[in-house]
């Protein structure tokens, strides 16, 4: 699972009676790379998109370091930074781990829901009560 | 990329191991595939650079397809971990493919786009509820709130006019059948008296009236005159003079000859 996929989501459970679009946490066990094509139009329109603290504390995650914490736009026009955004975007990928809700369920407090991710793909099934 | 050369990438693609009939898991096929994805990109180039989902993917045929014609990036989404299986395997038969899959239900997809998950375009065979009455309206309800421009989906001719009234009403877009196609089953599950079964299916596109804001330039559409936009124009056409799901309107989209029938392979079903 890429973290341009990763950007996509929040969690979903009906329960936890969030405000806001929450973004998963990320906990790795395994991680991998890929190579792709680097198209800084592409990118551009991404950089719109999606919510960079997101994409920053994935990157984080993924012990990826070079990322800035708050971009502007000019820095699209920097090789250097259009490099790591693309590489933390397009070719990390998780492979075994867990998407984590920070917010628990109010009755479990101690319990955080967790969705694995397997040979990355991640399993976002929810229980009946959840939905 | 042409045609034929796509078609026999398709080819290789995995099916089922072993389907399952309540999730109406039928092979969509090389032929069928490939045209339709052929389609989206020739005709209105919606996926060079963009984002895709494919709802339901089952093996991922159309996602690698997708991803193939030069998806920048592909979320393939379907309920079923044994598919999932199968989808990872075939994409990973590729180099490098920009495809990433997802274990969910269609209502939790209708929720995820609730809190934000978008793509630029969302192509799909999904069920045509056969089995769980009214699915293939949930993934298009589904299809349509990802979507940040166009769906394309197949959906049975017979229910055309209550997919054309959704689509219109209830979801607020442009819908057009591209083309009607015969979706040639050969006997896939073992309680299948026939040896095969026809159904009659409509290519559908259904385009947003309101695209979203930061999002989607729009495509500019390859030049007029190709080959593939011509024969789906004149298969649409005729298609649609022929009353809805006659064998007149087929036999004339054969006829036509550019479209080669747009049949299905038989796909190997075990």
């Amino acid at each position: 699972m890429k973290l341009l996929t990763h950007n996509m989501l929040a969690c979903h459970v009906r329960s936890h009676k969030h405000e806001e679009a929450q973004p998963f946490l990320i906990e790795v066990t395994e991680q991998g790379e890929a190579d792709a094509d680097f198209d800084p139009a592409f990118l551009e329109r991404m950089f719109d998109r999606i919510v960079w603290k997101t994409l920053y504390d994935g990157a984080l995650a993924m012990g990826i370091k070079d990322l800035p914490e708050s971009p502007t736009k000019a820095l699209l026009d920097d090789e250097v930074f259009l490099r790591a955004f693309h590489h933390a975007l397009l070719e990390v990928s998780l492979e075994e781990g867990f998407l984590i809700c920070p917010f628990a369920d109010p009755s479990k407090p101690n319990e955080k829901r967790k969705f694995a991710v397997t040979k990355g793909v991640p399993n976002l099934l929810l229980d009946e009560h959840e939905c | 990329m042409k045609l034929k050369q796509l078609q026999s990438i398709m080819q290789d693609i995995a099916p089922f191991a072993d389907p399952k009939i309540d999730l109406e898991q039928y092979p969509t096929g090389a032929h069928l595939a490939s045209r339709l994805l052929y389609t989206v990109e020739e005709k209105y180039n919606e996926f060079d650079g963009r984002t895709v989902a494919d709802l339901g993917c089952g093996t991922a045929m159309l996602s690698i397809g997708a991803a193939l014609l030069g998806a920048s990036h592909v979320l393939g989404i379907d309920l079923d971990a044994d598919a999932l299986d199968t989808a990872r395997e075939n994409c990973e038969a590729f180099e490098d493919l920009p495809v990433d899959l997802m274990q969910c239900s269609i209502r939790q997809v209708m929720k995820l786009a609730e809190l934000g998950l978008r793509a630029d375009t969302v192509i799909m065979n999904p069920p045509f509820g056969t089995r769980k009455n009214g699915a293939d309206l949930e993934f298009l309800r589904a299809a349509v709130a990802v979507s940040r421009d166009s769906v394309y989906s197949l959906h049975k001719t017979t229910t055309r006019a209550k997919v054309q009234k959704v689509a219109e009403n209830e979801l607020d877009t442009m819908a057009e059948v591209l083309a009607e196609l015969r979706y040639d089953l050969p006997a896939s599950y073992s309680f299948h008296k026939m040896k095969s079964k026809d159904i009659q299916v409509d290519l559908w596109r259904f385009k947003k009236k309101q695209q979203e804001s930061k999002g989607v330039e729009p495509a500019e559409p390859k030049s007029t005159g190709t080959e593939a936009e011509s024969a789906v124009t004149e298969a649409a056409g005729m298609a649609v003079q022929g009353a809805e799901g006659t064998p007149q309107g087929l036999g004339m989209l054969e006829a036509a000859g550019r479209v080669e029938g747009m049949q299905l392979e038989e796909a190997d079903p075990r």
